[in-house]
């Protein structure tokens, strides 16, 4: 790292968490000597120093090697659901104690939900603390809906949702999420850290989409995957929650993650985030950026590529599919999102491929097609995929022609 | 700086610029070639066909290697797509053009833009030449030591004339089954008036010339000739090279032209960095048109003025052989010209003209993509096409062109060529025209026009850029006498495409080259007994 004025020495609690984890790597990869404060130490990582710490205690006393030492505490017990339960003692001890040791700053992972009167225990619980910290030596950062990164946390509840349902009912799709990638938390909190800020600090996405929006840009960019979100009442979805809780093999959905989801206000956090030179992407961006995004564009080669070569195609060619699409399409080099059957019968998109040739999904398919031409798997299937008699083979065009002529009003219904 | 002393500086290493290097190099005088190229073009595919579809590599070729020729639209030759002409077309950066409605076709690479040209190699005659202040007798002896040098092949059928009569020509063994059977019946059938049809005159050798190898029908044609058997100017080039009075330097672009009244006539030149300054006593031109015109504009301070530039207003059409749809693609087949025709334009003395290529050597999602059924049905009907198809460009004469050239200034000082394209409405008639009259003969042959296939791409796509700086017999300044040379310079030459007063609508690349050789041997002339050594 080259030089940096901040912080030498970060504590950090909830380490093993999903944001926990990412701002320890941070940390560590800036050259900051880390701390990991916690129960176990079964996840830490080698490089961060180890002290064995837990929600409601003390911190233990030891002896720091600099004052130039932050503190961030994104521990949090689900379990607790009393807005002075242990949440709220647990931080005030903390707080306490770390200025015994001489911390100079005291960073508390809050939330944009966090209200007097928030739905959930959560957003009351976080409100409640963020009461305590009103001196020059702390501040709260109220982090928006987190996305991206390891499959973890809510994001990872998100992911297992949109991938595995072509139609997720939701409660309040219309209702304005700020999404902010990871990494760009871990960014702000390290800037916090250094930074003198106090109060109340906003790590949000600067423009909120909808919830329903945010699911299926979630959808596409790591599946390549169209998806419905219908509007369910709350009542419904917390009944549905609680029926999911008894029957095997589903995914479990938090009675407080729902109402978590039901009601988080807006936060204008444009000059907070200008104020740490922090800029936030959009979701589709940051998630282009993860491993999952070229994932989700190899996904998309492989529909396109089986679609126009009619079979099986190679990672060769879909490899370069993903390539060309991210050489040439620039301003939306992500993947599309294709209906939701196209994965497992890739011939469907003959029902849904657009007419006009200026529609993205045409470019895609010419490029899949170009492509498919150059590779073994598409040479075989112009050979007339074996057959050999050129009546067969006019016959075969035949077909081909009076599918797509029979499929057409499909087509312009479907587009409609 | 270092200084370059030579008889004679060459600027430009394309056709125009080896064809004037051979005569003066041959006569023993010493000759420097600027070349602005400052990367190798890349290698062509050196394999056959089979081969070349089934590597799983085709695709570099066909778009290179960052597949940036898939972005380029429908409307452009497919050549341009390809990586061996992205890389023609790459680094032209001098001086800067804005075009509208026109695409400026132009190259820094060795060779220049025959690395990637369509071979197709018609000499004028004294009709073409109407508008010329010279005669066909006086390109003849250039007609001829060219057609020996590069290669010429074609046949003996209506269209020698046209073609040219009177040169060493190998046989086109390149007609493939479907170009041979057009011709049949051609020639069986009773002639529609006004439209002839015979082999093309191609720049391919069929016969072993020197290190070429002769052409083997491999199909690759669109990708670069790994034989040689197609010419292009790097043949000569290695050729001249290996001459003791022949020197050539690249990178070295030319930013300026020496002043009007400068008799040791130095130019600037810009490469790695280096300037340095070459005093010639014969300076030629042969950088392109646009570069060309833009160096001597740029020289001038012409700014505003407009400069008319001639181009072959072209449209292309698909037809079909209904007999040969289903057929499998065949193994062997040549991308190059098959077959010319030369059709009358109606209530004119003028004539339209262009070739016929076949498909199979083409990558099969050019014609896909104009196919309006799903892709993989387009994709099934294209390869069963494929064999079937005849591909036809259609040439107007480039009097029918509207396009100006104009040098601009911009607000931080930089020079600026401005093209401007345009097709009159009368023109687009008369290409309508011409194309339906195309048809019908077609028709007449049993081809049938593919509806909805006719193009009419931008001004420029041609790529027969030329008539900037026109050669007249009294000109003002700004033209060139009958031997070429710049007025109101004094030594200054240009050969290439700008000094062609004006464009039939045959080719114009063969006699460009015909025409530099004629002026490479005035030069010779004028260079008369005293031989200045070589020095750099």
């Amino acid at each position: 790292m080259g030089q940096r004025n901040g912080v030498e020495h970060v504590l950090v609690t909830g380490a093993n968490g999903y944001i926990g984890s990412r701002l320890v790597q941070m940390a560590l990869n800036q050259g900051r000597a880390v701390t990991i404060l916690g129960r176990s130490d079964r996840e830490a990582s080698p490089l961060a120093r180890f002290v064995k710490w837990e929600l409601g205690t003390d911190l233990p006393e030891f002896v720091l090697d600099t004052n130039q030492t932050a503190l961030v505490h994104l521990a949090h017990d689900w379990t607790d659901r009393g807005e002075a339960g242990i949440n709220y003692r647990g931080t005030i001890k903390l707080l306490t104690s770390a200025r015994r040791l001489r911390v100079a700053r005291f960073v508390f992972v809050s939330s944009v939900s966090a209200r007097a009167d928030a739905l959930n225990a959560y957003g009351r619980i976080k409100w409640r603390i963020e009461q305590l910290l009103d001196d020059a030596d702390t501040v709260a950062a109220r982090v928006g809906l987190v996305y991206g990164g390891p499959a973890r946390g809510m994001y990872g509840l998100l992911l297992k949702l949109v991938s595995s349902t072509p139609i997720l009912p939701m409660v309040d799709p219309c209702r304005l999420v700020q999404p902010i990638h990871v990494d760009e938390v871990c960014h702000g909190l390290l800037a916090l850290a250094d930074g003198e800020t106090t109060g109340r600090v906003g790590l949000a996405g600067p423009v909120p989409v909808t919830f329903g929006e945010f699911l299926k840009t979630l959808a596409r960019e790591t599946s390549a995957a169209s998806l419905i979100v219908p509007s369910v009442p709350l009542r419904l979805a917390l009944l549905g929650a609680s029926v999911a809780s008894h029957l095997p093999f589903v995914v479990k959905v938090d009675r407080e993650r729902i109402l978590g989801l039901a009601g988080a206000p807006q936060l204008n956090c444009k000059g907070d985030l200008e104020t740490l030179g922090l800029s936030v992407e959009r979701v589709e961006v940051g998630l282009r950026r993860d491993p999952i995004g070229t994932k989700a564009l190899l996904r998309e080669g492989s529909i396109l590529g089986r679609y126009v070569s009619r079979r099986h195609v190679r990672g060769n060619l879909i490899r370069l599919y993903a390539r060309t699409i991210r050489t040439l399409d620039e301003d939306r080099a992500g993947p599309l999102a294709l209906p939701w059957l196209a994965l497992y019968a890739p011939s469907l998109l003959r029902l849904y491929e657009p007419r006009r040739s200026d529609a993205v999904l045409a470019k895609r398919l010419h490029v899949a097609m170009a492509l498919a031409e150059f590779s073994p798997e598409g040479v075989s299937t112009m050979d007339g995929s074996g057959v050999a008699a050129r009546s067969a083979r006019l016959l075969c065009a035949f077909w081909q022609v009076s599918l797509d002529a029979i499929l057409f009003p499909f087509r312009l219904w479907l587009k409609r | 700086m270092t200084t370059i002393e030579a008889d004679a500086v060459i600027i430009g290493s394309g056709p125009a610029g080896v064809s004037a290097a051979w005569p003066i190099v041959e006569a023993g005088f010493s000759v420097v070639m600027l070349d602005a190229a400052a990367r190798p073009t890349p290698e062509p595919p050196a394999m056959d066909l089979t081969e070349f579809r089934r590597s799983g590599d085709g695709w570099r070729h066909a778009y290179g290697d960052d597949l940036c020729g898939l972005a380029l639209g429908g409307l452009r030759s497919p050549k341009f797509a390809t990586r061996i002409g992205q890389a023609v077309l790459a680094d032209a950066c001098h001086p800067m053009i804005r075009a509208t409605d026109f695409m400026p076709t132009r190259s820094f690479s060795a060779g220049g833009l025959s690395k990637m040209w369509g071979a197709v190699a018609p000499a004028y005659d004294d009709w073409d030449l109407r508008e010329y202040p010279i005669r066909k007798r006086d390109l003849d002896p250039s007609y001829r030591a060219l057609a020996a040098r590069i290669g010429l092949s074609g046949g003996d059928d209506d269209l020698t004339d046209f073609h040219g009569s009177g040169l060493p020509l190998q046989p086109p063994r390149w007609l493939t089954p479907i170009g041979a059977r057009l011709l049949d019946r051609y020639c069986r059938s009773k002639p529609l008036p006004g439209f002839m049809l015979g082999t093309a005159r191609n720049a391919v050798a069929t016969e072993t010339i020197a290190d070429r190898r002769p052409c083997n029908s491999c199909g690759l044609c669109l990708y670069g000739c790994a034989r040689g058997a197609i010419y292009d100017s790097t043949h000569d080039l290695a050729g001249l090279r290996r001459k003791p009075n022949f020197r050539y330097i690249s990178p070295a672009l030319v930013t300026r032209l020496p002043a009007i009244d400068d008799p040791a006539l130095t130019v600037d030149i810009e490469g790695k960095g280096h300037y340095s300054v070459a005093k010639a006593r014969v300076l030629v031109l042969a950088a392109g048109t646009l570069n060309s015109t833009g160096l001597v504009l740029a020289r001038c301070l012409r700014a505003g003025r407009k400069q008319r530039l001639l181009t072959n207003p072209v449209a292309a059409l698909a037809f079909f052989l209904p007999s040969r749809i289903g057929q499998p693609l065949a193994d062997t087949t040549f991308s190059l010209a098959q077959l010319s025709y030369r059709l009358e334009i109606s209530e004119s003395s003028d004539y339209a003209s262009g070739n016929l290529y076949t498909a199979d050597g083409l990558p099969l999602a050019i014609l896909a993509e104009k196919l309006p059924v799903s892709r993989p049905t387009a994709l099934h009907l294209s390869a069963l096409m494929a064999s079937a198809l005849v591909l036809a460009t259609f040439f107007l004469p480039g009097r029918y062109s509207q396009n100006a050239v104009t040098l601009n200034i911009r607000g931080d000082g930089r020079e600026e060529l401005v093209v401007e394209g345009r097709i009159s409405e009368d023109t687009n008639m008369l290409i309508l025209e011409g194309i339906k009259k195309l048809a019908r003969a077609m028709r007449h042959l049993g081809a049938i026009a593919v509806p909805g296939s006719r193009s009419i791409p931008v001004s420029g796509t041609d790529a027969h850029l030329a008539g900037t700086l026109p050669m007249k017999e009294h000109g003002e300044d700004l033209t060139c006498t009958p031997d070429c040379e710049l007025r109101p310079w004094r030594g200054l030459f240009v050969v290439d495409g700008s000094c062609l007063p004006d464009l039939p609508s045959k080719h114009c690349t063969f006699t460009i080259m015909a025409n530099a050789d004629r002026v490479g041997r005035v030069l010779v002339k004028r260079l008369g007994n005293n031989r200045v050594g070589l020095s750099i």
